[in-house]
């Protein structure tokens, strides 16, 4: 009975298989992501800043994202975070220098190095934040880009700045975006970080160690056109290029339902094909 | 199996189980070698596709074509948007198309399955050409849904990530795969495999 229930060549053989491989991966990932689930950014305002804490061990061992009032200190910030681990997580931490949270002990291992990172949102055109996130684990590189606005170059001259201090040559809007990001370059690189520039690319890497030296601090950097018309002019992004997240078009598992797949409908034509043949010649 | 003993009577006669295994294969061969073909594809291709050689001529290019193809589509619907290298630019959202955010592993399980049937050559080649192209498209679509939802909604662009569109590919890779069983396989003439 069973071997006739399950039996090849049942016309409902590729239904199952498509059931199936339709409900196991979203039962497979729906508990993956009860197991190891991880706040997700809250969307910024300029009026936030967005706080994210992660302990870098190997694994996942503590992961926090919280948002504070700008006119927060960032004493009162490290202060909040390190009572957090101690009193609310049971981690031994202890503040080190201006940036840096250590925490020992936890798991029987130490020196786990806590990296606290600000956000807020990007404006284009007006300011742009520079990010010190760290999130996910070892993706550390953030991408700046420019590119032309749609309404078209207009009159008027842009600066660029970093913490208040203007740090370019005048730029004028008529100039081109290759420029723009040639002067992004030599912006961020005068305010101290080590920088490389690929055509309109410019990228920051935070395992550099004099990049890594700024992590916890935020150095915003304002771009804007005075004069000429309506702010418009070239336009700046940051791309965080593993912030964003590799997009795979299948994971493995998914790799192994769509074989497992296209293996039962091989099989169910197969088979088909030879019960046709089969009555064909009988 | 029965045989006759001395008395005449029928007696049940009890094979090895390798006698057994041997018959299976030999019933299922032509499945076997189905199998066979498709793990033998698959594992090869996907060895090849981390060489060096493959990685600079084939997985950059494609995922720049992917950049491209998306920057392009999103200025079909009025959003600017450009490539480079393999990372998209747009006012709405950026993404880096990273190794296997490409549709190269999908197509190949899908050519897997397409050679790896019993049927001619030609059925195979234009299934093949046909099948890897339609899923260059269905990718080109989902980053571009993906770069869309990264600007305006994170929660849901995990979602459709994690979820949505790997089902999606599952699916329309195999309804892709029945597609072509009817209309190009079923449909031949004559069919020495039959």
């Amino acid at each position: 009975m069973l071997r006739k229930f399950v039996g090849f060549g049942r016309v409902w053989w590729p239904i199952v298989s498509l059931v199936g491989a339709l409900m196991l991966p979203s039962t497979a990932a729906y508990c993956m992501e009860a197991l190891f689930t991880i706040p997700g950014m809250a969307p910024g305002t300029q009026n936030f800043i967005d706080i994210r804490m992660y302990a870098d061990h190997g694994n996942i061992d503590y992961y926090k994202s919280v948002s504070i009032t700008s006119p927060t200190t960032h004493d009162e910030v490290m202060n909040t975070f390190i009572n957090d681990l101690t009193i609310d997580h049971g981690f031994t931490a202890s503040r080190r220098g201006e940036n840096l949270i250590v925490v020992t002990g936890v798991l029987g291992s130490t020196g786990y190095q806590l990296t606290v990172s600000h956000e807020h949102e990007i404006a284009m055109g007006v300011g742009i934040a520079m990010q010190k996130a760290d999130y996910p684990s070892g993706c550390r590189i953030f991408e700046f880009y420019t590119t032309a606005w749609t309404g078209g170059w207009t009159d008027g001259t842009q600066y660029l700045s970093i913490n208040g201090t203007t740090v370019s040559a005048l730029l004028q809007t008529s100039e081109s975006i290759l420029l723009d990001a040639e002067l992004l370059a030599s912006a961020l690189s005068n305010a101290g970080f080590q920088v490389s520039r690929d055509g309109i690319l410019v990228h920051i890497d935070w395992d550099d160690p004099v990049n890594a030296e700024k992590i916890g601090q935020q150095a915003d950097v304002n771009f804007w056109t005075t004069g000429g018309g309506d702010n418009r002019g070239a336009r700046m992004g940051m791309v965080g290029t593993c912030g964003s997240g590799p997009i795979p078009t299948l994971s493995e598992w998914a790799m192994i339902l769509f074989s497992v797949l296209l293996l039962g409908l091989m099989t169910y034509y197969v088979i088909k094909r030879r019960r046709m043949a089969h009555s064909v010649a009988v | 199996m029965m045989q006759h003993d001395n008395m005449g009577k029928e007696r049940r006669v009890r094979r090895s189980p390798l006698n057994r295994i041997g018959n299976w294969l030999a019933r299922n061969r032509d499945l076997v070698k189905a199998y066979v073909i498709f793990v033998v594809f698959t594992v090869v291709a996907f060895v090849a596709l981390q060489t060096v050689w493959c990685t600079d001529h084939i997985l950059q290019p494609l995922n720049s074509a992917t950049a491209g193809g998306s920057a392009w589509l999103m200025g079909l619907f009025g959003t600017e948007a450009d490539y480079f290298g393999s990372q998209i630019l747009s006012e709405t959202g950026s993404v880096n198309i990273a190794e296997g955010c490409n549709s190269a592993y999908a197509t190949i399980i899908f050519l897997a399955g397409i050679f790896a049937f019993p049927t001619g050559w030609r059925q195979k080649l234009l299934g093949a050409i046909l099948g890897t192209v339609a899923l260059f498209v269905i990718n080109l679509a989902r980053v571009v849904t993906l770069v869309y939802l990264s600007g305006s909604n994170k929660g849901l662009f995990d979602e459709a990530h994690l979820y949505i569109w790997q089902f999606a590919i599952i699916l329309i890779g195999g309804l892709l795969w029945l597609l072509w069983y009817d209309k190009i396989v079923s449909r031949r003439p004559t069919s020495k495999n039959l």
